[in-house]
């Protein structure tokens, strides 16, 4: 198993090389560093940016320099703001990864529920109306739905209730001067995980209720049910348990999504995370902040595609990982 | 062949409909043996009944999807309605009446009026001609090359297969609106560099899934047939690979379709997308997001538009998938 593992890092290593490789070149060939000293009095301001980023020599000195020193834990400083790259990135990833937290869980908990009822209540009322609304929730754009739940579950309910102020917020993940994990807290995180959530309840809540349609039609809960297991206990520990195997698998692939999600997410509800960090430094050619993004969305995508693959080996002793 | 007369392949057909799986796998059987006859020199002339009954198979099998139907017709329509506009469409969504304003839909103004007191109703109908034109562009687009490189990888194996794997591994890492705002950020934003990018990344997905029927289906007798009576790796690949990889990659192409016009929609309203004066529906809820409060029409209407377009594609390509998929089991 460890040797598993070690080989699958060592595998992605080069392949988050040239995918850091390929952005940095981009970015060097996209914008100018030098472009916002063009209005500056001081003729040599711009000679003596270029010497501080090193821009005369070849773009792949220049890459190389910064990987020898992002690899000794030297990330850099924003080209923007001077800030220390680790800084930024360390506070945008906690907010990051408490948006993540809530929306997988959440995700998770609703799809699993309603795939294993859909499953059990098959052709029922409701069964008929989660498959409507799966339908609806992967068809629709995820920043479309966070726009109309701002204008529904922000405004509309105020209006409509006649509140003072509106029940839930939509900007950042606290309010000014606040930082606790209290009902502030859960009042900003409401939307944001919302928006993140419906499209992979839409899908996740689809495979899980194939999932365990397939299980429950297997043998062996025919077996359980006729030697006369309660009903409640076949469903959730001889259907349910198999029937999470593949979903495992598909959560871990739709990690990629979720940063994906992350980036429209973080911008409707301005909240200071990776994906704000990402579309703020793309849009400044921040290189340094950009290439951090790259590579910590990459550790998070390749070391969820890990765990997956060690908890399939866990939950389905059959399948062996080798 | 001429033994094979259509109405006993509909009996089949009919029958793994109503018994269920065991015999929709059996008709399957008999459709591959078909299938493989056809390649024995001097078939192919006398061969049109059991082409046609195919055809007649597969249009018998996506009718029957009710909601696949209901979406290809109202694709259509809509399709129609919105390249058609010009004649149909009273209003100019260019034409300005600043001291009208915004208003509320209703009236003359079937979705009301923006804050230069444009027609939405035109305004909407005009930027699906964009969103609408890269859906069918990328789905295009991506299929070709996507079929063209999968089945290469597929069929021959080797480099072109590694680098194939090698270069969606990478890709897998990154999300994909963040390749797409990247790549946009440099190309430029017209919508036929939104369309070669987004059937840049695109074709990958598209490429993986034809791969693999490939490499199922070059292990079949009928390929060693052609292959012995004499076929080229070309007219192996084009006349008795692809046809059988073919629901894959028409599903697939769909869902081109839909992924397109979403991505489109999601940068425009990141703000890589499509750039004025060129409005798409993303390009729309760009300029309406701020009207969270107010004016909530500026945020419905486009993106109602984009909502039903995608709901659609995804019906058919069920549809599709039930009717080009002999093995897929009712739900």
């Amino acid at each position: 198993m460890l040797a598993y593992v070690l080989r699958r890092i060592l595998i992605s290593i080069p392949v988050v090389l040239i995918a850091s490789f390929v952005l940095f070149v981009f970015v060097r060939e996209t914008f100018d560093p030098t472009a916002r000293l063009r209005n500056v009095r001081d003729p040599a301001a711009i000679e003596r940016e270029i010497e501080r980023l090193g821009l005369d020599d070849p773009v792949h000195i220049q890459y190389g320099k910064w990987l020898g020193e992002f690899v000794q834990g030297d990330w850099g400083e924003s080209a923007r703001t001077r800030e220390d790259v680790t800084d930024m990135t360390q506070r945008a990833l906690w907010n990051t990864v408490q948006l993540i937290f809530w929306g997988i869980l959440v995700s998770a908990t609703i799809a699993i529920s309603i795939g294993v009822y859909s499953a059990v209540k098959q052709y029922s009322v409701p069964d008929y109306l989660f498959t409507g609304l799966s339908y609806l929730a992967i068809a629709m754009p995820p920043f479309w739905f966070g726009l109309i739940a701002i204008n529904v579950f922000v405004f509309k309910t105020q209006d409509w209730f006649g509140l003072d102020e509106a029940p839930l917020y939509f900007v950042g993940l606290h309010s000014p001067r606040q930082s606790g994990y209290d009902m502030d807290y859960l009042r900003h995180l409401v939307l944001p995980v919302m928006t993140l959530s419906v499209q992979i309840v839409g899908s996740w809540s689809r495979f899980q209720r194939a999932a365990m349609l397939d299980v429950m039609s297997a043998d062996y809960i025919r077996t359980a049910r006729a030697k006369g297991v309660p009903r409640r206990k076949v469903i959730f520990k001889h259907g349910l348990r198999n029937a999470l195997i593949p979903l495992v698998t598909v959560m871990a692939i739709d990690i990629g999504l979720l940063f994906g999600g992350l980036i429209i997410t973080e911008t409707i509800f301005s909240v200071p995370g990776m994906g704000r960090m990402f579309i703020v430094a793309l849009l400044q050619g921040d290189v340094a902040v950009l290439e951090a993004w790259m590579v910590v969305v990459a550790v998070f995508v390749i070391s969820f595609n890990l765990l997956a693959d060690v908890l399939y080996g866990i939950l389905d002793p059959r399948i062996r990982v080798a | 062949m001429s033994v094979v007369d259509p109405h006993s392949e509909r009996e089949r057909t009919m029958h793994g409909t109503t018994m269920g799986g065991q015999a929709e796998t059996a008709g399957a059987e008999v459709d591959h043996d078909i299938e493989s006859e056809s390649v024995l020199p001097g078939m192919t002339e006398g061969y049109e009944p059991p082409v046609r009954t195919q055809w007649q198979l597969f249009r018998r099998r996506f009718f029957r999807h009710k909601l696949a139907v209901v979406g290809l017709v109202v694709l259509v329509a809509l399709y129609v309605a919105v390249f058609t506009a010009d004649w149909w469409v009273p209003q100019n969504p260019r034409a300005q009446d600043v001291l009208l304003g915004t208003t509320s839909p209703g009236g003359e103004h079937w979705f009301g009026t923006d804050k230069l007191g444009r027609d939405y109703f035109a305004q909407t109908i005009y930027a699906g001609q964009i969103s609408l034109k890269i859906g069918v562009g990328v789905a295009l687009i991506s299929t070709i090359i996507g079929t063209v490189m999968g089945s290469l990888a597929g069929f021959f194996g080797r480099w072109i297969d590694q680098l194939l794997m090698r270069v969606t591994d990478l890709f897998l890492i990154v999300p994909a609106i963040a390749v797409l705002a990247i790549a946009l950020q440099k190309f430029g934003t017209s919508d036929s560099v939104i369309i070669l990018t987004l059937a840049g990344l695109f074709w990958m997905q598209i490429s993986r899934v034809v791969r693999g029927q490939v490499l199922a289906v070059k292990e079949k007798e009928f390929v060693d047939a052609a292959r012995a009576a004499g076929a080229s790796n070309f007219r192996i690949i084009t006349r008795h690979v692809l046809p059988n990889c073919i629901g894959p990659i028409v599903v697939n192409a769909t869902l081109a379709v839909a992924f397109a016009i979403v991505a489109e929609s999601t940068l425009s309203f990141l703000g890589f997308g499509v750039q004025k004066p060129q409005t798409s529906w993303g390009n729309l809820l760009f300029d309406a997001k701020g009207n969270v409060q107010f004016d909530t029409h500026l945020l419905y209407f486009p993106g109602l538009f984009i909502l039903l377009t995608v709901l659609c594609i995804n019906f058919v390509g069920d549809g599709l998938r039930d009717a080009l998929d002999p093995q897929s089991g009712r739900d």
